[in-house]
């Protein structure tokens, strides 16, 4: 954990930094003298940001000197990585190949992720559910899920 | 009487607000009950629902969920030591040795009823108590009310996290992501990249579906899907005994104090909650020692007192707009989307409304108690439920909850953007909950951090010379005071997981 610790506070060091060179492209546009401008909040908010990471940082460091071992990993590694990238490529099919026809290989490949062998199990709530959801919000509550190839 | 109150009641007995309330116990039954599932989990599933519903029907519905989750968790607890929701935990400790001695019913009985008893107590409390403070809250200028959103972070960040810098970090986080957008008070864009679809910043529902949902979604892949043992559903009666009420009036009682208390508290929740009650009611019970052995007691006061935290969240929600939780940070988005705001002028203007959802909390309460009664059999087979089929349906449920806020594809991208984020947070072991509640008060904050600013020309002795302002930071310095040292001298009893909505799992029997 002491490790992650640093590198989370590398990370956000770095994000805030980044944040801090966006401020500064910010307007200066102020009604009155001595009064807050649209760059105020966010400064503030990064420098306590940059003040924390330093101190969780060197938090960390200490933590290593004093460590005996590492934190428990609760990620599953590749399925997790499957999870991800299949979200990701339903997420990128979405607007060409509509609701039903991403959300059944999306579905499919979900339900296999989690521990279902049943392949015509998998093939019938792959199809059913999404069509279902589908009909349910287009007739149930009027809101028309991205249709693409399939016109319904 | 107040005619608010009376068109509040009227509008909360409506027969679509009932409907819609007893939906939202039965699915906070089952949200509730099934391991891997949260109170959140089940939001996000109803979350477009709220979209198209009148604002009495999504509060009711939300309410239902809230109230039921919080006893549908004690179920599993009960039956298989395994807590359905975090608040569950302390449940477990002597919820399941009753289970062992064969005494099962009788433990869901008294977790039913005491759960019970809990909501009642905080709706008495929130009944009276939250006009009270809408009216001391109209008072507030600028400087309080910063003052005030500002010691509410201080609170949650020190409550939700073992680490105190790191809450605060999660709540930096988010309240940089807040700025994403034209600013609150001159409307300047700030951070949008040119793109249009940020100039409305980032809606702070899609944020969330992200944040709970995906990291959720993720963990439970390592989670095998285990038969529940027949046994489980097999007890004897629920319906508790008088004798058995008698015994454990001052256990319900404690907790519901407690719970309603600590509910008041933005970011304690109901694992705390639910822990401290069953320290309380263990020192203060005559049997104490027999505590951890099967007793009624130990049953009663976590139960009572992490539905009594519902009712205590409620108050600073719907009179200081600052929510005490994720779920009540939701509700507030519900009440958002249909252009209520939440806060000390909900009283003045829309008292009828206040009213109808404080009415609501009430029957919510009444169902939960009604329908765990009635359906306890029916309702525990759920727990084998097939999560290969369930996951996947609240992972399309996600998508289709953030598209359908705004029919926008980029609101799912930013949900899916939020979701890695979580898993982020949740891998570097930070908690969420500051950063979700930041996306919520963020611009209250700046907002009245500016415009006292401005009002005093610059000058910030204006936080220290009003009596509210300083007493809200000078209670803020106590509560990140007390954290560090609490963090530096004790190992929390109770800690809570990064992604959870109501802190821990399985503090202990999970």
């Amino acid at each position: 954990m002491a490790r992650r610790n640093i590198v989370a506070s590398l990370v956000i060091a770095a994000f805030g930094i980044w944040y801090f060179v966006l401020i500064q492209e910010l307007p200066e546009r102020t009604s009155m003298p001595n009064t807050p401008g649209p760059a105020f909040f966010p400064t503030v908010i990064v420098t306590v940001l940059l003040a924390l990471s330093a101190i969780l940082a060197a938090s960390g460091v200490i933590a290593i000197r004093n460590s005996t071992g590492t934190g428990e990993s609760w990620l599953p590694k590749w399925q997790a990585t499957i999870a991800v990238g299949a979200f990701l490529a339903f997420l990128a099919a979405l607007p060409f190949a509509g609701f039903i026809l991403s959300s059944v290989v999306f579905f499919a490949i979900l339900m296999r992720l989690y521990g279902c062998r049943n392949w015509v199990l998998i093939a019938c709530a792959a199809i059913a559910v999404p069509v279902a959801l589908f009909t349910l919000f287009r007739y149930g509550f009027q809101i028309v899920l991205p249709r693409g190839l399939v016109s319904l | 009487m107040n005619t608010d109150i009376i068109a509040g009641f009227l509008q909360s007995i409506g027969p679509p607000n009932l409907g819609a309330t007893a939906i939202g116990a039965v699915l906070g039954l089952i949200f509730g009950m099934i391991p891997g599932m949260t109170i959140s989990t089940g939001i996000i599933v109803l979350l477009p629902l709220t979209f198209v519903l009148d604002p009495n029907m999504s509060i009711a519905l939300l309410l239902g969920l809230y109230v039921s989750g919080m006893t549908g968790g004690s179920f599993s607890a009960i039956l298989l030591n395994i807590p359905g929701t975090p608040s569950a935990s302390a449940t477990a400790l002597d919820g399941y040795p009753l289970t062992l001695k064969g005494e099962a019913g009788r433990a869901l009985g008294i977790s039913i009823s005491s759960s019970f008893v809990g909501g009642i107590v905080s709706f008495v409390c929130l009944f009276f108590i939250a006009p009270l403070l809408a009216n001391v809250a109209l008072s507030f200028r600028a400087a309080d009310l910063f003052s005030l959103v500002f010691f509410g972070m201080t609170v949650i960040c020190g409550f939700t996290s073992r680490s105190m810098v790191k809450g605060l970090l999660s709540a930096c986080i988010g309240l940089l992501i807040v700025t994403v957008g034209q600013d609150p008070v001159m409307g300047t864009a700030r951070f949008t990249f040119g793109n249009a679809n940020l100039l409305a910043g980032i809606h702070f529902l899609t944020a969330m579906i992200g944040l709970f949902a995906i990291p959720q979604l993720v963990a439970n892949l390592r989670n095998e899907t285990k038969e529940s043992p027949r046994s489980a559903y097999s007890f004897g009666s629920v319906m508790p005994r008088i004798a058995d009420l008698a015994r454990i009036r001052i256990s319900a009682a404690i907790g519901s104090l407690c719970g309603t208390f600590l509910g008041i508290l933005p970011g304690a929740g109901g694992p705390i909650a639910a822990f401290i009650s069953y320290d309380y009611a263990k020192k203060l019970s005559p049997s104490g020692d027999k505590f951890g052995q099967g007793t009624i007691e130990g049953v009663s006061a976590p139960e009572s007192a992490n539905n009594a935290v519902a009712g205590g969240a409620l108050i600073p929600m719907m009179t200081l707009g600052i929510p005490g939780d994720a779920v009540t940070a939701i509700l507030i988005g519900a009440l958002l989307v249909h252009g209520l705001a939440p806060g000390p002028l909900l009283f003045l203007e829309r008292a009828d409304f206040a009213y109808a959802v404080i009415f609501s909390y009430f029957w919510a309460n009444i169902f939960n108690l009604a329908i765990a009664l009635l359906a306890i059999r029916l309702l525990v087979r759920l727990l084998a439920a097939p999560k290969h089929l369930l996951l996947p349906s609240i992972a399309l449920l996600c998508v289709v909850g953030s598209y359908s806020l705004r029919n926008s594809f980029f609101d799912v991208y930013i949900m899916f953007a939020f979701g890695l984020i979580g898993l982020s947070l949740r891998w570097l072991d930070m908690p969420v909950v500051p950063l979700l509640l930041a996306l919520v008060l963020g611009p209250q904050l700046e907002e009245h951090l500016r415009v006292a600013l401005t009002s005093s020309k610059g000058d910030v002795s204006v936080f220290f010379t009003s009596t509210y302002s300083a007493f809200f930071l000078a209670m803020s310095v106590v509560s990140v005071g007390w954290s560090i040292w609490f963090e530096r001298y004790y190992r929390r009893p109770v800690q809570m997981k990064p992604d959870s909505t109501d802190p821990p799992k399985g503090a202990k029997g999970g």
